[in-house]
């Protein structure tokens, strides 16, 4: 398999795709699979998972609580974990980097803790995923906020005149997605921060499909708080982090409260941690974060502007043999030097769920087909769905030649 | 939609021999109760279906993959519709073969579904003999001789209701003894409906084995089994030559060439 090439302005960096596959046991153990469902769930490499495996062979115990050496190592690995995920995304301290279980517990925590209040306003984007969409629904419901939807253009691409058009001083909060997972679009997201801080308000981006594919640095974004999730990024299952201002997750009310969260209580009254802790009541997840941690530290080895440019290379491929096919549709942006890892399309005369079933069952291509939990972008825009392929590190050329060839082969039955 | 009504059935047999099948046969179910309501299923079913079946097809043959897939619809009415027409049919033969001991009474040399018929297909079996059937005379002699009414010779034909070789000899048998009426007696039993004791003597006595047709001719010939073997005309010609033997050529007919060679033959 030939190695990717990638060009940066002062050196080449080579990223072995072989070799990075022999990492990830699920390739091995399950050969002939083309693994394109990534905007959904990533595979997990073989050191993450002997990581949490090492928690629960080795150190098994309480984190934070336990005096004894097994807690104090697991504690030791906890903050770790912590401090990789805030060097990862270029965070000031690692007291900004919250745990969740996922981008959504993040939004939820958000959504429940920021002080909002009848006529404030909440400006999103017309392309949310459901996480980012119906938190916001619910405080207008709850508070009265109003909730603003800036549309995008015809093409697809985000209207910064009208953004700009939808900001005012009541506006409290700018929630966005930062890469789109229905057709991998990125937002321009500097500007948007720049924007919505010129007029006062805070930014929250939703991160799960832009955080694991290329780099992150929070501090020159100046994001307010991010949102993304573990289990998109190789790391373990139900673990997410939210990432905030330090200033701002000061002044946010804890969401979920309990064990953990307190300094002391008595029988009527309580004192809250500082953060990050006052947000993670109860015992977590902890060989997950440790796993986590660990994925942080394996995409940091191999460079996230070499995944970037390995993605949009393999997206070049088949976009290119794509676009040969008479019947089909992208959907959402359609130039591929606009998405990142992801491809939406449609083959007419044939439904999207039969069109993945089919790569699956006759091709060994795994991808996603419906709405993506993106249900109100569909409506609008009078779509019932789409197959989607997303790629990662882990995905060859040969994977996108193949890919081309069966969705041209199975094209032919809606003719 | 309209192939969850064969699923159901197909998935529903199976279902009750397999609990792997149970789960699909109850979403199968479901999507044909949605479809009697006019609703569409919302499983999504009748889509799995298709699409499974395409992607088998996709491996054979593209092109008939794709003319299934792009005519599902109509396909499946045409496959349902041939599902009940041939279940129809099929009960239709099982009752006939429960009955009739063939699956087609009209032609049963059709059938290859018989269960006691015999290889030349011309007899019935019957089996429900009764043992008590006697008529005591002097001397425990059995009486069985009937073999003529005042003179005139007795022709018996033992056959049953259901028996299909018995329903293709019966009106041959009929047309051809109406010819010599007058100059013979006809003893028509039908033995699953009256049993008179004589004639089931008589029956017995010639039928060892208890098999239907049987014709016995003024107790000279006999015959265990139909004519079907010489087919209608033969058999017509046959049955009008041993009559005109026993009753000594009564009948126009009698003189006829063919007769006369038959009869020259006995």
């Amino acid at each position: 398999m030939k190695p990717t090439f990638i060009y940066s302005f002062s050196k080449c960096f080579v990223m072995d795709v072989k070799r990075i596959r022999e990492d990830f046991p699920v390739l091995q153990n399950s050969k002939g699979i083309v693994y394109f469902d990534n905007a959904c769930m990533s595979l997990k490499p073989r050191p993450v998972i002997q990581k949490m495996l090492e928690y629960y062979e080795q150190y098994t115990a309480c984190v934070g609580r336990s005096n004894h050496r097994l807690g104090k190592l697991a504690t030791e690995k906890y903050v770790e974990a912590r401090k990789t995920i805030a060097k990862f995304v270029n965070a000031r301290k690692e007291q900004e980097i919250v745990f969740t279980r996922n981008t959504t517990e993040g939004i939820n925590l958000l959504a429940n803790s920021l002080d909002l209040k009848k006529g404030d306003v909440v400006v999103s984007s017309d392309r949310e995923h459901n996480s980012n969409l119906i938190p916001w629904q619910l405080v207008k419901e709850r508070k009265g906020i109003e909730h603003r939807i800036v549309k995008s253009r015809t093409d697809n691409t985000f209207d910064l005149e009208a953004f700009k058009k939808s900001m005012s001083r009541q506006v409290k909060l700018v929630t966005m997605v930062w890469t789109s997972n229905i057709d991998g679009y990125t937002l321009p997201v500097r500007e948007i921060v720049k924007t919505a801080h010129d007029f006062g308000a805070v930014v929250l981006l939703d991160g799960a499909q832009a955080v694991p594919h290329s780099k992150t640095d929070v501090r020159r974004l100046d994001v307010d708080f991010l949102a993304f999730s573990g289990h998109k990024m190789l790391g373990p299952t139900g673990t997410g982090i939210l990432y905030g201002k330090y200033e701002l997750l000061e002044r946010l009310q804890p969401f979920v409260v309990g064990g953990d969260t307190v300094e002391s209580t008595t029988y009527e009254t309580h004192k809250f941690l500082k953060p990050p802790e006052r947000f993670e009541a109860g015992l977590q997840d902890y060989a997950g974060i440790i796993g986590l941690g660990e994925a942080a530290r394996y995409l940091e080895n191999i460079g996230m502007e070499n995944i970037e440019s390995h993605e949009k290379a393999l997206n070049k491929t088949i976009s290119q043999r794509l676009l040969e096919i008479p019947n089909l549709q992208f959907v959402g942006v359609q130039a591929s030097e606009l998405r990142g890892g992801i491809i939406s399309f449609n083959l007419k005369g044939m439904k999207y769920h039969d069109v993945s079933l089919m790569l699956d069952r006759n091709h060994g291509i795994l991808i996603r087909s419906g709405q993506h939990c993106a249900h109100s972008w569909f409506n609008s825009h009078g779509i019932e769905g789409s197959a989607r392929a997303s790629l990662y590190l882990y995905n060859t050329q040969e994977e996108a030649e193949l890919f081309a060839e069966a969705v041209k082969k199975i094209s032919k039955l809606g003719k | 939609m309209v192939i969850c009504i064969v699923a159901a059935v197909v998935l529903g047999i199976l279902g009750i021999f397999s609990a792997r099948y149970r789960k699909i046969a109850r979403e199968a179910f479901s999507c044909v109760k949605r479809m009697m309501t006019f609703r569409p299923c919302e499983t999504g079913f009748d889509d799995k279906v298709r699409s499974h079946v395409t992607a088998k097809l996709m491996k054979r043959n593209e092109r008939i993959a794709g003319v299934f897939y792009r005519n599902f619809k109509l396909l499946s009415v045409l496959f349902t519709a041939s599902f009940f027409l041939s279940a129809g049919y099929t009960a239709y033969t099982v009752y006939n073969l429960a009955v009739y001991g063939t699956c087609d009474p009209v032609n049963p040399q059709n059938c290859v579904f018989n269960p006691g018929a015999d290889p030349n297909r011309v007899i019935c079996p019957y089996e429900g003999l009764s043992p008590n059937a006697s008529v005591a005379t002097i001397g425990n002699f059995r009486n069985i001789e009937s073999a003529t009414i005042e003179g005139r010779p007795v022709i018996y034909f033992f056959g049953t209701t259901w028996c299909p070789h018995c329903a293709w000899e019966r009106p041959i048998f009929l047309n051809v003894t109406a010819k010599f009426s007058g100059f013979i007696e006809t003893k028509v039993t039908e033995i699953d409906i009256e049993q008179p004791t004589l004639e089931m003597e008589i029956f017995k006595h010639y039928s060892t084995e208890g098999k239907i047709p049987v014709i016995v001719i003024g107790g000279k010939y006999f015959r265990v089994g139909s004519g079907e073997s010489l087919g209608q005309q033969t058999e017509e010609n046959v049955l009008t030559a041993i009559l005109c033997k026993v009753s000594n050529d009564p009948i126009a007919e009698c003189s006829d060439q063919q007769v006369k060679q038959l009869e020259n033959g006995l």
